[in-house]
């Protein structure tokens, strides 16, 4: 038998040989120095590699503060659509007014994720609670607090591959047959560029949204574009799941298998944000006659027929 | 949060999401990722589940990559100004250059040894990897040897110029 390539000796240190083609690889390695160095080297290499990987998870040092990361991270999102409808109420109404309690707040505060209240708790009696995860539904937590537990399970130790034997014993759950991968499965493509940032609220109906949300705080007083846009801004709350509920009459509609963001309640109405790669996912739901009324917008570049699905999953 | 979505959740959202935030060493990032693939596939429930799902991610990340690089660049110089106005300790400034060092390390491989690599560190057989990246599982075991020598090196060689640089 001629030297074992580099691709061989890696599949052996893996397991991944089957016990079938072993034999012929075994009696050159007990009579061949050079391969069997060369299996020594492979396995140095790979408890390296696979330490080098490991650092990746390490902890980074200096941990930058979530109010100056946060509205980097997303800013646009959030305060575009609604300054824009603020000035498109504005455009088309003639004139607002503010409302007399009104309290700026710095931008940066009323949009970053990790901190809502701040703003909201200026300007809302009583002041919300404050949202986490935590206000996520008990469902889905668990499967968040055991990702560090899960680790060790995924990523086999690295002495586990050093001895041989083991590591050339075949894996019968590694050896079914697999289907190939989908690449048709693989995502639609996603909104590219800032501009399609701007279209995806327009094309999910938020801006014609929050215009209307807008309408409905109309101020008394005249207000300037900016005032009203703040205005509008912070009258979004985050809240948690037992008063989203309360707002509701004592029910909440989800989409089922995906786990919310935050809640947030605006006027009457609830909405239930999801985060996605693309943008957010917005279940917004309000009482009408004593029942819940919702509608479901999503990112630009989500398929408009997974949506249709999405919105068949929605469930109290 | 019921049914086979469930489980799916259950099963694979944390290898997926630690995967994830080693390919993009942006854990927020990586969840939102994660939540994208789970959603699509609470549309198209996956027959193949484990190689689907870490694909339909993957594909997501090269995506996103497109799109985000002005974003990131300006993530990146926060982060130079908040690690100038914080002094922390010596140890912690060597793990970060160590994170940093492996991560540029990681980078300079191609993205079909780095996906690999990061695939097989999360425990995929060599039939997951080839299903998972589409590629001949005869050719697994020669990509993950070539992806972990150039990582090792590649990290190897940064090290010496950071050494030599300090």
């Amino acid at each position: 038998m001629p030297h074992l390539d580099d691709g061989m000796i890696h599949a052996l240190l893996d397991g991944e040989i089957p016990s079938s083609e072993l034999p012929p690889i075994t009696t050159h390695l007990a009579s061949c120095a050079e391969c069997r160095a060369r299996l020594e080297r492979a396995q140095a290499l790979m408890a390296e590699a696979d330490e080098l990987i490991e650092v990746l998870d390490l902890p980074a040092e200096v941990e930058v503060p979530a109010t100056i990361v946060t509205p980097i991270r997303r800013p646009q999102r959030w305060i575009a659509p609604v300054a824009w409808a603020a000035s498109l109420v504005i455009a088309v109404g003639g004139g607002y007014a503010a409302r007399g309690n009104l309290i700026l707040v710095p931008p940066q505060e009323s949009v970053a994720v990790n901190a809502p209240t701040q703003a909201a708790d200026k300007t809302v009696a009583p002041p919300p609670a404050v949202a986490t995860r935590e206000a996520t539904p008990p469902a889905a937590a668990p499967a968040r607090t055991e990702q560090p537990a899960a680790k060790s399970s995924a990523a086999p130790p690295v002495e586990q591959r050093a001895a041989l034997a083991e590591a050339t014993k075949p894996n019968d759950a590694a050896r079914e047959r697999r289907e190939p991968a989908p690449p048709a499965a693989a995502p639609a493509p996603l909104a590219a560029g800032a501009a399609m940032g701007a279209l995806r609220d327009a094309a999910s109906g938020n801006v014609a949204r929050r215009a209307d949300e807008a309408r409905e705080l109309a101020p008394r007083n005249a207000a300037t574009p900016k005032q009203l846009a703040l205005d509008v801004r912070t009258r979004v709350d985050t809240i948690e799941l037992p008063d989203a509920m309360r707002l509701l009459g004592g029910n909440i509609r989800l989409v089922g298998g995906l786990v919310p963001r935050r809640l947030e309640s605006a006027g009457n109405e609830v909405r239930v944000v999801y985060p996605l790669a693309s943008g957010e996912l917005v279940l917004a739901q309000w009482l009408a006659s004593g029942r819940i009324a919702w509608r479901l917008a999503a990112p630009a570049g989500f398929p408009a027929d997974s949506v249709e699905k999405l919105r068949r999953m929605v469930r109290e | 949060m019921t049914g086979p979505i469930a489980a799916l959740f259950e099963e694979y959202h944390a290898s997926l999401v630690r995967m994830l935030t080693r390919r993009t060493g942006d854990s927020d990032r990586a969840e939102e990722i994660a939540q994208e693939v789970f959603a699509r596939a609470v549309v198209a429930p996956p027959r193949n589940p484990r190689p689907w799902l870490f694909a339909v991610a993957l594909n997501l990340v090269r995506e996103e990559g497109r799109r985000r690089v002005t974003l990131d660049r300006r993530l990146v110089l926060y982060k130079a100004e908040q690690q100038d106005a914080v002094e922390g300790p010596d140890e912690a400034m060597d793990r970060a250059d160590r994170i940093a060092s492996v991560r540029n390390a990681l980078d300079m491989l191609t993205e079909r040894d780095r996906d690999a690599l990061l695939l097989k560190a999360e425990g995929f057989s060599y039939d997951d990897i080839a299903a998972t990246l589409g590629l001949a599982r005869g050719a697994v075991g020669t990509t993950l040897s070539r992806a972990r020598a150039r990582l090792v090196e590649a990290y190897r060689a940064g090290k010496e110029q950071h050494d030599a640089a300090s």
